[in-house]
């Protein structure tokens, strides 16, 4: 609930916490930068899965699904913020409807005649 | 309370604008006790047509549709609205909030479950009624021939994306919305079920959508996804509608298991027994729920490996379910126990469940199953913990917070009696369906041949059926003799535990004046042991925001009416019309500021003690 609690913090503490946040804002700056890195690279390497002959359509279509999932897990924790405070809900839930989702589709692949 | 003088608005407008959660949650009890109703006379004429052997007092396919009805009347128009009215009339009560955090969309929630229940009910006056069960399976609803089974898809349709967004609306509700000091772990253990509920809600609901959408696709529009002989499949319809509706059972039993932890601990004078086990037990039925679903499938031919993986899940959740029972009957253990109406309903909910969850273990064996399935067994089996569990809960529910939603207390005698003779009407009325089934009698065949031991059995239920119906009336004269000569009830008629007992009863439009402070599990008791008359507010007096009401809503679930009626009838401009109708409503909804209005801290009652 309340997560802003620091509004009554002295100028000492303050100028302290700006450090913190500075330090955070800079590690944050190079996730961005290396998770944008690595999904143009993996963007790459599912258009040469698709375009290269010697890889089998087959392997190339379950490479290229794999390849979006890490694509969503970086969409969603680096530039959606999830892995941020606050985010439990809505983590929850996407991976309890991911869950659900995917027990009703291997089901369905597996059990329907 | 006419101390802040608003003008006195037209009532019926004012219900059908209302945005207030207790308004709401008084329409949706409303509606969902007229359902009930209509949903019980159906099975009376049921009980009536099955009375004698061959009797023809409906014929075949006015009892099929009196079948189907009844069903989807009691689960989808009935158990469901009644459940989410007591969700509106004391959730937000109870985490000590001054409402829902979407009123406007709490609104709309119970207008399109309206429309749709209206829909669902056209078929009696349009030429049949839905007649492929409850569960619609296709084929023989893609081909069932008239416009029953239209009403079906489209009224489900509508009103399951009213349940939707109202189970939407409670999780970011009790999220959201807790008063001060009201952590996950001190909240009570309803407002705990309404959470997980609404969450089963959200992930259940969409496989339904899906499943209904296809069939009217297949109906309306010529699609062939069920049609075998055109590539189709309809197992693909079980599985969509199965996914959905194991999860649906939970949905309407774990508001009930809320409404008899509320209860027990009060009538019993002693906290809950193991919360946390009662929390963790709720959370894990709740997961469980969603990987059981084939149980209802086994006989389909999906193979030994399926069917055992969906067994042994099945056997799971007896474990959790037992916990639950176990905390119940320990928490009366050694307390102070007060038999009042409400209590007697937790009480006798106990055995009847448990008989219940033992033929649901009998029928999670798929060797055995094969023998039970579609018999009256299974009649018996979903009875037992439809009845007498979520029918149980709802009536302990009624008459613990009646006074609390009314203002008046419901007489007790005539509750007991009411009780009474429901508790023995229902045992006498399905105890024998499961020697019926045992002895082979099919369910949903509209008669039984004489000569082949059926008879006595099938009197007996008749009997039961119509006992039950005695005891409603009971009930209905109670309501109406209290509402008009009933006592006033205090604000905590039952020296209760939470937060929706330190208000007034009815409880004033904005609930708390001050929004109250929570220093624990079952706060209001912590206060009255403290000494306290009142929950310690967390804020100082202050003006109170409040949200505009609203006829949006009533007109998006008028629209979506029109064009859903429309379309089964094949009058597409019209059918357009509606959908234009309901999207120039949302529209509107999106351009015009809603700024609400403040009641100022002048206009409250002094004290805010009991809002008098
Ligand atoms: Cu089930």
């Amino acid at each position: 609930m309340g997560s802003h609690q620091n509004d009554s913090v002295s100028k000492h503490d303050q100028s302290h916490l700006d450090i913190h946040h500075k330090i955070a804002h800079q590690k944050e700056l190079k996730q961005h930068i290396v998770s944008f890195a690595m999904m143009i690279f993996l963007t790459m390497l599912s258009f040469i899965a698709v375009a290269s002959e010697a890889i089998s359509t087959r392997f190339a279509i379950l490479f290229i699904l794999v390849l979006a999932g890490i694509q969503a897990a970086f969409q969603l924790y680096i530039w959606m913020h999830l892995s941020h405070k606050g985010h439990q809900y809505p983590t929850w839930g996407i991976f309890f409807g991911i869950g659900v989702a995917a027990t009703c589709v291997a089901a369905g692949a597996a059990m329907i005649w | 309370m006419s101390a802040h003088a608003q003008k006195k608005k037209n009532p019926i407008w004012d219900w059908l604008t209302t945005v207030d959660h207790k308004k709401i949650g008084i329409l949706y009890l409303a509606t969902g006790a007229f359902f009930f109703l209509l949903g019980g006379l159906e099975a009376i004429l049921i009980r009536i047509q099955l009375l004698y052997p061959e009797n023809n007092f409906v014929g075949a396919q006015t009892f099929n549709e009196l079948l189907t009805m009844h069903g989807t009347t009691m689960i989808f128009l009935a158990a469901m609205p009644l459940v989410f009215g007591f969700f509106n009339a004391i959730v937000p009560l109870q985490i000590g909030a001054r409402d829902v955090a979407f009123p406007f969309v709490n609104s709309l929630g119970y207008w399109l479950f309206t429309a749709g229940g209206i829909m669902l009910n056209l078929g009696w006056f349009l030429g049949g009624s839905p007649d492929a069960g409850w569960t619609g399976y296709a084929p023989l609803s893609t081909t069932s021939p008239g416009n029953g089974v239209d009403f079906y898809v489209l009224g489900l349709q509508i009103s399951g994306i009213g349940t939707l967004i109202g189970g939407i609306n409670f999780l970011v509700t009790i999220v959201n919305m807790r008063a001060p000091g009201m952590t996950f772990m001190r909240m009570p253990l309803f407002t705990w079920t309404t959470f997980i509920t609404s969450g089963l809600i959200l992930f259940a609901f969409p496989a339904l959508t899906i499943g209904l959408a296809l069939l009217m696709l297949d109906r309306l529009f010529g699609t062939q996804f069920f049609a075998a002989e055109a590539g189709g499949n309809p197992i693909i319809y079980e599985h969509l509608f199965w996914i959905f509706g194991h999860p649906e059972v939970y949905i309407l039993i774990l508001p009930a298991f809320g409404i008899f932890s509320e209860v027990i601990p009060v009538m019993a004078k002693k906290r809950l027994f193991g919360y946390s086990a009662m929390v963790f037990a709720t959370a894990l039925i709740g997961f469980l729920g969603f990987m059981v679903w084939v149980h209802h499938m086994f006989t389909v031919g999906l193979g030994p490996i399926a069917n055992s993986i969906f067994a042994v899940a099945t056997m799971l959740i007896a474990v959790p379910t037992g916990v639950k029972i176990f905390n119940w009957l320990f928490t009366m253990w050694g307390g102070k126990v007060v038999f009042t109406t409400a209590n007697l309903w937790a009480v006798g909910f106990i055995p009847s469940f448990v008989l219940g969850g033992m033929t649901g273990v009998m029928l999670s064996v798929p060797p055995a199953d094969y023998q039970y399935h579609d018999s009256y067994f299974v009649v018996a089996h979903f009875h037992y913990v439809i009845v007498g569990g979520v029918v149980f809960g709802l009536f302990a529910g009624m008459y613990y917070w009646w006074p609390k939603i009314f203002g008046r207390m419901l007489n007790e005698t005539l509750g007991k009696i009411h009780f009474w003779l429901f508790f023995i009407g229902f045992h006498l009325t399905f105890f024998p369906q499961h020697f019926l089934g045992l002895m082979g009698m099919p369910r949903r065949v509209y008669t039984y041949l004489s000569g082949q031991e059926l008879e006595t059995a099938n009197f007996v239920s008749s009997i039961g059926a119509f006992l039950m119906g005695v005891a409603t009336i009971v009930m209905l004269w109670n309501i109406i003799q209290t509402s008009v000569a009933g006592k006033k009830a205090s604000n905590d008629p039952w020296d209760a535990r939470t937060l929706e007992w330190a208000i007034s009863s009815p409880p004033p439009e904005y609930n708390f004046a001050q929004t109250p402070l929570v220093r624990g599990l079952d706060a209001f008791w912590l206060e009255k042991r403290a000494g306290n008359k009142t929950m310690t507010p967390a804020e100082p007096l202050d003006d109170i925001h409040m949200p505009d009401s609203s006829i949006l809503p009533f007109m998006m679930a008028v629209g979506l009416f029109i064009a859903a009626l429309s379309a089964i009838y094949s009058s597409w401009a019209i059918a357009i019309g509606g959908l234009v109708l309901t999207f120039a409503m949302m529209f509107l909804r999106s351009v015009i500021d809603y700024h609400g209005y403040h009641i100022h801290k002048e206009d409250l009652p002094s004290e805010g003690v009991d809002g008098k």
